[in-house]
Formats: structure tokens, sequence, C-alpha cells
């Protein structure tokens, strides 16, 4: 029976209709949470959209006084190119870089140790604390005031004058992004951790065995067999980089003078404090535009490891 | 050479101890008082008091019952206070539950716009809002979505004077009602570090007061400027007196432009006192990334390190509230006025407000806007230590003789306009200040980031 024509024909049908039924939710739910609203927000950047709504039609205006009028978010002065695009690009190099490096620095070398697990939950605890709470505790790091901010305190015992260190537009970006070094270091310390455990020990026996140093033996064995990993968890910390939002608008708000803003905060800010729905959308749109080549960079990560299957 | 260990029970135990390290760290943080940043107040009800049986009544009276004027509806009402200004607000929500027997759903936060905006959006608005900028008014209004207080029953002609009823007006007609007001030209100081009871009464008086200060080896100003807009207060304050009122209600409204030399000639006479190394607490550094409450501590904290701030009546209540609860109005904390600069133009105030306005024009929300407009309202805020501009108020209400001194030079000013700002659409007042923090970090840059504010400024008042 089950080797008749048409009974496999019906079962090759069913195995194509069961599974469209099977995706049919997931796809129902993207198309509902994710696509709808990606081209509604496309639509929006084309609009003035005040209240979130449309209203006039105005093509590519608020991409073009994005890019060529808006002092804070793009501009080329005397002194060079700065603004909210700039502040990303150093988010996206200083954040995911630091993260990486401290990630991959105390996953290797706390594999050395006894006391391992310590050393990783304290580094993993800033994960556990809420953004907000994470913003406030830094702003009271950097409180101007040596009697309540830490490091000021410091540098009174030094003798050294209090360093606004959010007041002063030139070191503003980085001060928030040691902060967001702190919270985001302990998820590459786990993922990176787990990864150097997985590597077979013979394997850096039979290098140590060979005469190579401790040095040579990790970055000629080690790194190359995390490096599906390592690219996750890089690509997941330069999203957030691209992404982030929360630590600004807790600690600065993008001040002083706009110096500290990031694309997410100037979406928040003129879309629901100055009301203009379509020239924050724009903002938008162009934080999904630089995200693009990342996610397709780790799609085809993706495929190239499914393939080697 | 390397080996792997089986985990240790000694390693579980850490875990459970850091873990343990780690929620105490979370409950702490999210306890910490001294939040600078903004936070939504949960909604409270006010639901309406049952109101009381006669004795004589049957028996099982249902308290359901309520003879509700409006029916079922519930009143929803919106602010931009937490903390104190929301209490009072609780209270006067629910005398006004009680008198009326509707149900009140209140809420409040400081980051008023961004909510109110998303709430307008996905048509779940607020009938009434309590809102701090007449220029937010006006842009409701240019969408149609607020009602005009005379549609609405309001008695404004018995209970205030025209001028008041003028700030809330959008083009003569009248929409947002002041429920409290604030003299923004107050210089706090703390009376046992400065004695005497001083009052300038010029600026030359006024900067000679700083020296004297300064002369006894600390720096006598707090400049808060992470908070914009205690820096653009400083600004209007400084314009109001060298401008004079006409050209500052040119300039914010969009008739002058910032690149007018009476612009940078008011922020050159400002920069010398407020970026003065002499006078600033703390140097620049200090003063570029201090806030508002951290700014008050300097003055009103348990170790005060200098002794004048400018600001609003509403620091008597933010620094007997959350700075420093053992200060006493009057004893540990006085202000007197800013002087005036140009003798021509003469004494000078600086207003500050909150509207209720209305975004429906159903019962209950008439019913509420006619009571926030009674006397008897404005006596019950006045005993919270909120002056409203009721004419009719008893000033014996008064909680300390602050808040009286705040009134009455309110009421007695002989010349005075609406915070600048404030007037502003949209948030190109928030623009303006981040505008000043970048003049202030660097004042060699003010002639190109005044143009550029203007045609980012030119853009908006001409659309």
């Amino acid at each position: 029976m089950a080797g008749t024509p048409r009974s496999r024909g019906t079962s090759r049908r069913w195995r194509r209709w069961s599974g469209t039924l099977f995706v049919l939710p997931a796809v129902a739910l993207l198309a509902v949470f994710l696509v709808y609203p990606i081209f509604s927000t496309i639509r929006l950047s084309l609009d003035t959209g005040i209240f979130l709504q449309l209203r006039k039609f105005v093509g590519l205006d608020n991409f073009v006084n994005l890019f060529t009028k808006d002092r804070l978010f793009f501009n080329i002065g005397p002194t060079g190119i700065s603004g909210v695009l700039v502040n990303n690009v150093l988010w996206l190099v200083l954040y995911t870089g630091g993260c990486v490096g401290l990630g991959l620095l105390i996953a290797a070398l706390a594999d050395r140790v006894r006391y391992e697990t310590a050393v990783k939950t304290i580094v993993f605890v800033p994960q556990a604390i809420a953004a907000t709470a994470a913003g406030l505790i830094w702003l009271l790091i950097y409180a101007p005031n040596p009697d309540i901010g830490l490091l000021n305190a410091g540098l009174k015992a030094l003798g050294s004058g209090p360093i606004g260190f959010l007041g002063n537009a030139s070191i503003v970006t980085y001060a928030l992004i040691v902060a967001a070094i702190w919270t985001g270091t302990g998820l590459a310390v786990v993922i990176l951790s787990a990864a150097i455990k997985s590597v077979p020990a013979e394997l850096v026996e039979a290098a140590t065995i060979d005469g190579a140093s401790a040095f040579q033996a990790f970055r000629s064995i080690v790194l190359p067999m995390i490096s599906g990993p390592l690219t996750v968890v890089t690509v997941t910390l330069a999203i957030a980089a691209i992404k982030t939002f929360d630590l600004v608008f807790v600690m600065t708000r993008g001040g002083p003078n706009g110096s500290s803003g990031v694309i997410g905060y100037t979406y928040y800010n003129e879309t629901f404090e100055q009301g203009r729905g379509g020239y924050g959308a724009a903002a938008a749109v162009v934080m999904l535009i630089v995200v693009i080549p990342i996610i397709l960079l780790n799609i085809r990560r993706f495929r190239a490891s499914e393939t080697a299957r | 050479m390397q080996t792997r260990r089986a985990p240790e029970p000694r390693s579980k135990r850490w875990r459970y101890l850091t873990l343990g390290a780690a929620a105490i760290l979370v409950a702490a943080c999210s306890s910490s008082a001294a939040t600078p940043s903004p936070s939504v107040a949960p909604s409270v009800a006010a639901s309406a008091a049952a109101p009381s049986t006669a004795p004589s009544a049957a028996a099982s009276p249902s308290p359901e019952a309520s003879p509700s004027p409006a029916g079922a509806t519930v009143l929803t009402v919106f602010s931009d206070w937490t903390g104190g200004d929301q209490q009072n607000l609780e209270q006067i929500v629910a005398a006004f539950a009680k008198e009326s027997g509707i149900q009140v759903e209140l809420s409040g936060t400081t980051d008023f716009l961004p909510v109110l905006q998303t709430r307008i959006a996905a048509g779940n608005t607020p009938m009434v809002a309590i809102v701090p900028r007449p220029g937010v008014i006006a842009d409701f209004v240019k969408e149609g979505l607020a009602k005009p207080l005379d549609s609405l029953g309001v008695d404004l002609a018995g209970n205030y004077n025209q001028s008041v009823t003028d700030l809330g007006s959008v083009d003569g007609k009248p929409y947002g009602l002041i429920v409290k007001a604030n003299d923004k030209s107050l210089v706090y100081y703390d009376p046992k570090r400065v004695p005497g009871n001083p009052k300038p009464a010029t600026w030359a008086d006024f900067t000679a007061l700083l020296d004297k200060q300064a002369a006894t080896g600390i720096k006598p100003l707090v400049i808060s400027e992470k908070d914009g807009w205690t820096f653009g207060d400083w600004f209007e304050n400084v314009y109001l007196r060298t401008g004079g009122p006409d050209k500052y209600q040119q300039l914010f409204t969009g008739k002058l432009p910032f690149t007018d030399p009476s612009v940078s000639a008011a922020l050159q006479t400002m920069l010398a006192v407020v970026r003065n190394e002499k006078y600033v607490a703390g140097g620049l550094q200090v003063a570029q990334s201090t806030g508002y409450n951290d700014g008050l501590a300097m003055l009103f904290g348990t170790k005060p390190t200098a002794d004048f701030y400018l600001e609003g009546g509403f620091t008597t209540y933010v620094v007997t509230s959350s700075v420093n609860t053992a200060i006493k109005p009057g004893q540990d904390m006085a202000f007197f006025p800013l002087p005036p600069i140009d003798s021509a133009i003469g004494d000078q105030t600086e207003l500050g407000a909150d509207f209720a306005m209305a975004f429906s024009d159903n019962d209950a929300t008439k019913a509420f806007m006619q009571f926030l407009a009674k006397p008897e309202t404005a006596n019950l805020w006045g005993s919270m230590g909120t002056i409203s501009p009721n004419k009719n108020l008893d000033p014996s209400k008064f909680p300390n003789t602050l808040i009286s001194q705040e009134a009455a030079l309110i009421a007695g000013a002989s010349s005075s306009r609406f915070d600048g700002t404030d007037q502003m659409p949209g948030d190109l007042g928030g623009a303006w200040e981040q505008t000043l923090q970048g003049i202030y970090a660097d004042p060699t840059q003010m002639d190109s980031l005044l143009k550029s504010y203007q045609d980012h400024a030119s853009t908006v008042f001409g659309s």
C-alpha cells in the first residue's frame, strides 16, 4: 500500500501543506509585529508625521534635513565631523571592541585560575542590573561633587580638581561607553568562556608538547576554534551598540548641547518630545539601514555553518 | 599545562553568595532615593467617596447607588507632576470627587510630552491635562484637540485678572487655566551663611554681594546647567532685564531673530557672572555636569559649600521635600528677587505656571474645570504651598513665609513676562537650552551656534 503512487502523492501534498500550516502562525506574528511596523515606519519617514499620523507627504525631505541641516545629527564643522552618527560609530567601535576584547581576556585568564566562578560572576552581575539602575549607578560614580562621585573623590585624594565627566562635550560619549562596557562585558565573558571550555584539552596539550607557548596555543588553536561564538557575540554587541538608548536617556538625555546623542535617542526625542514623528522615523530608518549589513553578515555566516554540517 | 576540573562544591557556594550579593545590589539600586531621572507615578484612582447616608435612611443602602451627575463617566486627569506636587493634586482630586461624586483616574509624569502625545496618538486622550507650557497648549489648539474654557462654563472673569487669562489664551481665546504660578526670578540663599537680609537693588549690588562672599574664600554661585532648563531661566532673566519685556516677547515668539545683537549682548553680561571662575561653585566643570537637585544640595544639603541659586519659587518645596527635609523656610532658606540690570528697563519678573486644559467637553470635564477655578479650590491648594493666581485667594492660608512672599511678589510685580522657552512651540525651547550649553562650553562659538539655532527656529516658526 505504502508504495502505490497515489498514496505517495497524498503524503507529499500533505507534507507540503502541513509545512505551510506549521509556518503560518510564525509568519503571521512576524508580519504583524515586524514587517508591518518596518513598512509603516518607512512610510512615516516620508511624511511630517505629526502625532504619529500621516499628515503631509514630504518625500525625502526628512532624510535630506537629517544629513544637511541637523547640526546635532551630522555636522561637518571647522573642528571636524561631529554629531549623532559619529557618536554611533564610536559606540560601534569602542563598545563592541571593549566588550569583546575585555570579555575574551577575562574568559581566557579566568580559565586558568581556581576562583574562575567568582571572577565570572562578578563580571556578569551588571548584566542582571536593569539598564536604568546601571545608569543611576554611573551617574553617582561620575558625579562632580567629590562627596558623591567615586571618581572625583579619587581625583580629589590625588589633589586634582573635579572633572565633569558628563558635562564636558569632548568626553561625555566616552564616559557613557565605559559605563556600557561595564554592563555588556558579562555577556561576552559567559559565552566566550563556554566556547573556550568546549575546545578539547588534548589539542592544547598536543600543541604545548610540540613546544607552543601558552599565547601561541591560544592564538593558533583556541581562537580559530571559537571563531563561531566570537562572531555571534561581536554581532550581538554591534547591533546593541547601534541601537543603544537607555544609558544615554538616563544619564545625559543626549546633552550637553546634544553632544552625547545617538540615533536611538534622536528617534525618541524627535518623535515623542518634539512631536515630529516623520523626522524621528527617518532617524529610525537610518538605523535600520546601518544594521542591515551586520545582519546580512550574520546570515551568511549562519548559512555557511549550515552547509558545513 | 592546563586541565579541566570537575566543578567543586566551593564554586557552587560562591555562585550562591555572589547571586545573593547581586540581588542586594539590584534592590539597593532600585530603592536609591536620589533619583535624578524622571519617574512615572503609578496611576492613582481617587475613587469617589460614597455619599454619606442620612441616619434616617432605610436599612442597607447600596454604596454603589451614588448620585453621579455625569453617569458612569470616569474623569481622566493627566499631569506633568510627580512627587509632592502630584500628592497635592491627589488631594484636590479627592476633594472634587467627594463634592461631585465623579470618579477620577489620575496619572502623572515629568516626561509629560512623550506620554501625552502617545496617548493622543493611541486614542487614549485624557479629558484634562496639566501642562507647564503655553507653547504646548497652542500646539494642541492648532491640532483642534483643545476645548476653550468659555465653552466649559468656567467663571474666568469672576476669579482671574485678564492678564492671567491671557497667559493661557491662544489667539485671544482662553484654553489654559493656571492652577499653579511661580516667580522664576528668585535668588535663594541660607540666611545663616549670608546674614543681614541682603536685597541688592542693582546689578552692581548683586555682583558686589557675590564678591563679598567670594572674599571669604568660597565660590558662592551655584550653576547647574546639566539640566538645561535652569540655564534657560538664567538667560531669560538676564534678557528680560537687558533687552526689555517687549523684545523678550518678540524673541520667544519668533518675531526677533536670536542673531539680534541684543541676544549676544545679554549673553556677554550673563557669562561675566555665570562663567566667572571666581563665582561659580566648584568651577566650570562642576557647573556643566550638575543638575538642579544636586545644585540645590550644594546650598541646602547637609554639607553646604555655596551660597546662591537662581530659580523659581517651586524650589522652596523641592528643597524641603526632597533635598533636605530639615530645612525650615524663612529660617534656613530665604530669597531676594534678581535685581534690574538696566535702570531704564527697571524691575522685571519672570513667571512660570502650570495650566489645566481640557481635551473633552463632557459634563465631568466641565465640572472639574469649574471646580479648579473656584476660590475654595485655590485656598485648598494655597494651604499646601501652591500659589494660585485666583484673585479671590485668601493669602492667610499659605503654609510659610516664603510662599507668602513669593505670592506677594507675583501679585505686586510692576512688569512680568512668562517663561520664554515654555512659550515656544514643540521642543524649540529644549533646543535653545542645548544651544546655551554649547555657548557655555565654548563662548567663542557663540555667533555660529546662535546662527545655527536661528536657522532651526525659523523653520519651526515659519511652518
